[in-house]
């Protein structure tokens, strides 16, 4: 016997529903999400470096989330043609992103109990050039955590 | 119509768009069957037998990444350590010892094909005018509805859910690095969940390890029309590309 609130998909049956044809069953979660910015909906988060980073710094944007724990999330990063080389610019790829380009750039992002960050760390001798370019990035935060 | 729509304060449940709702149960999401933590002991590990009899979906995210003890999707070096199948979730022994992490297990079987509706997308509001009390809300089982706490909620009207577009699935029959599409008509970049099952892999009989980040070995990317998966191994592979969340 099944309790609590339960929604199938079209007319699958509320009784005998496997688990892959329900909707919402308060027996379990969901993956909730709390905030995001998608291009799509014109809601784009840009960054943009306003200095070179040297070999071995890092810079990074954060978005606070509003939670007092570590909320679970993703971000991906829009390439341009010098982060991906010219067949990959335009294209979305999710994070973290290792050793991009000639540089051994790094663009990773972690959740904090404050906020999402995206960083960028530079390494081997910082073949990329950041300076005064922006980039676009999607990210979702769910209200989920561990 | 068949099913449940919840409209947002203000607007008609009968006759506006999607993005005006709350929930429906015309949207597939990805309703969670378990959760768990691990700490990774350097060897092979069972660390969920969920005894599905499908391949579920999955997601590994590490919780002791450095800097900062931080959050964050298991990368592309961690990724092949963990791997499912119809009866569990294990991590190999390549896992660094000590890495601690959580999971959550899905129910949607990344061996069906699926395709469901585009979602209308727009201008939402924002939840703009929504108080505390307004709204709809279903708790988990044993949580108290007057909860703040996000995380006690099946549905929630002050979130979105992450609604499903398609799922595809496919064989890489030949080695030798291929690029295989996996297209779509969302007209933007979507977010994505993939998975492969190398032949050949990690693990003592082969499972399904995540893909959504890059490795020396494999790369995805996302485009308006397409997710691009680019492998050189051969395998069975699995995309769950999802929609974007309503503004």
């Amino acid at each position: 016997m099944r309790t609590g609130f339960i929604a199938t998909y079209g007319k699958t049956d509320l009784a005998s529903a496997p688990d892959d044809e329900v909707a919402v069953n308060t027996a379990y979660g969901t993956l909730l999400i709390s905030a995001s910015a998608n291009p799509s909906h014109q809601d784009l988060y840009t960054f943009e470096f306003s200095s070179e980073p040297g070999n071995g710094d890092t810079t990074m944007f954060r978005v606070p989330h509003g939670f007092n724990y570590q909320p679970d999330g993703l971000a991906m990063i829009q390439f341009d043609d010098e982060l991906g080389g010219g067949s990959f610019e335009g294209q979305f790829a999710i994070l973290p992103l290792l050793q991009i380009g000639a540089g051994n750039t790094t663009f990773k992002y972690k959740i904090t109990a404050s906020y999402l960050e995206v960083y960028v760390t530079v390494s081997g001798g910082g073949a990329l050039t950041l300076s005064g370019k922006s980039y676009v990035f999607k990210y979702i935060i769910f209200a989920n955590s561990k | 119509m068949i099913g449940m729509r919840v409209a947002q304060r203000g607007s008609d449940a009968a006759t506006s768009p999607d993005y005006k709702m709350a929930f429906s149960t015309s949207w597939p999401q990805l309703p969670i069957l378990k959760k768990g933590q691990f700490v990774s002991d350097g060897t092979f590990q069972v660390i969920d037998n969920h005894g599905l009899g499908y391949v579920p979906a999955f997601m590994v995210f590490i919780d002791n990444a450095t800097p900062d003890l931080a959050t964050r999707i298991a990368d592309g070096s961690e990724n092949p350590n963990f791997g499912m199948d119809e009866n569990s979730l294990a991590i190999s022994s390549s896992l660094t010892a000590g890495a601690k992490g959580h999971y959550y297990i899905f129910a949607l079987d990344i061996e069906k094909n699926f395709t469901a509706p585009i979602l209308e997308t727009g201008d939402a509001g924002k939840q703009q005018g929504r108080t505390e009390s307004q709204g709809v809300r279903f708790t988990q089982d044993g949580k108290d509805a007057a909860s703040k706490d996000l995380r006690d909620f099946s549905v929630h009207s002050n979130t979105r859910p992450w609604v499903i577009h398609k799922v595809s699935t496919g064989r890489k029959a030949v080695g030798g690095s291929q690029a295989i599409p996996i297209p779509h008509e969302l007209g933007y970049a979507p977010f994505y969940l993939g998975f492969v099952k190398l032949d050949s892999g990690a693990f003592p009989s082969p499972r399904y390890q995540a893909i959504n980040a890059a490795t020396t070995d494999a790369s995805v990317l996302s485009t308006p029309t397409q997710v691009t998966f680019t492998i050189g191994y051969v395998g069975s592979y699995s995309f769950i590309v999802l929609q974007d969340p309503l503004v």
